[in-house]
């Protein structure tokens, strides 16, 4: 069994584990090529419908990021869409943390216009 | 050290390449070091740090006024609340105070004083094409009374006594300037196989130091670090 599947399996799993609950998941895309993005958002948006799980997940990767879009444009995971916002952390001056809310609409936006949320 | 951000928003690929132009002439800058630009159709982006004070310059395409508004919310808010400033360089058409108004409506929530430039300059109405034709370099204003020609020789032509042919767009009059010039290498790549580029920073195209262009100088000038 490869990695990708590995991680893959065990994020459904904590998500199934987890029902009515909350599961963090920290940089999601750790150790999973490119072409298992996809397939990782999508096993998560349905395991999140299905188990009633608020997932919160980290990433510093810009393809996650346009992944998730992908998946989100799709006309059959348009139900998705309100479910989902990304959050940029930024730490100011002073040293407190900003945190900016991305709906879906401007996420991609962001991505399609070369715009870094990954601050 | 945070670093504040100022974003310069404009409307298509050529507004993104002259502001780009004016603002490397105003300013010592260099590429950002760890966001990458991109081109893609209509829309350009490009981050720049400004070498004197270590800030973040954006210069981005939206691709026509309307689009300006919830979508560009984060990096207006960012702007804000780093110190920085958000500028607006877009086509007055015909009214504009009546657009200056609309667009600062439309961000308002996002940021509510942004620095509004209006095409072709200060009060007037019209567009960036108006401008670009007073930057025509004179050596080459021939050119322009060859494209006058060829507009009157389509107006003689008819259809059954109606006008038939359309006019050709100031747009149209510009690219073909640009199409007609003697470019080499990159330049010649970035007009003829790029999205027909106008090579703004071209001196043998264009006259930068225009006294059409002064106000948006003098405009960036101000507003940026």
């Amino acid at each position: 069994m490869g990695e990708g599947i590995q991680r893959l399996l065990s994020i459904i799993s904590a998500i199934a584990s987890n029902a009515g609950g909350i599961v963090l998941i920290d940089e999601l895309d750790n150790g999973l090529h490119y072409s298992a993005l996809r397939v990782l958002w999508k096993g998560i948006l349905h395991a999140a419908l299905e188990y009633n799980v608020q997932i919160i997940a980290t990433t510093h990767s810009a393809e996650a990021l346009r992944h998730l879009t992908w998946v989100l444009d799709e006309e059959e995971n348009a139900g998705y869409r309100d479910d989902v916002a990304a959050y940029t952390l930024i730490r100011a001056e002073d040293d407190t943390v900003r945190s900016y809310r991305h709906d879906y609409e401007q996420l991609e936006y962001a991505i399609e216009h070369g715009i870094e949320v990954r601050n | 050290m945070a670093t504040r951000q100022f974003n310069i928003y404009v409307e298509g690929t050529d507004d993104h390449d002259l502001v780009l132009v004016l603002v490397q002439q105003l300013r010592a800058t260099r590429p950002h070091p760890t966001i990458k630009n991109t081109r893609e159709g209509q829309m350009v982006t490009t981050y720049l740090i400004a070498d004197a004070t270590g800030d973040t310059l954006l210069i981005s395409s939206i691709g026509g006024w309307k689009n300006l508004g919830s979508k560009q919310s984060f990096p207006l808010r960012q702007a804000h609340d780093s110190g920085g400033k958000t500028l607006i360089v877009f086509d007055a058409d015909e009214a504009p105070a009546q657009r200056a108004a609309t667009l600062r409506a439309q961000i308002v929530a996002d940021e509510p004083a942004p620095a509004l430039f209006l095409f072709p300059g200060p009060d007037q109405p019209s567009e960036l094409e108006d401008l670009l034709l007073q930057l025509v370099q004179p050596a080459h204003q021939p050119v322009m009374l060859c494209y006058d020609g060829y507009e009157h020789c389509l107006q003689q032509l008819v259809d059954n006594g109606q006008d038939y042919y359309n006019t050709p767009s100031k747009k149209r009059r510009i690219y073909d300037y640009v199409n007609v010039m003697p470019l080499e290498g990159a330049e010649w790549e970035r007009h003829h196989k790029k999205g027909g580029q106008k090579i703004f920073e071209n001196a043998n195209l264009w006259d930068l130091n225009a006294q059409a262009i002064q106000p948006l100088r003098d405009f960036l000038d101000r507003e940026l670090p």
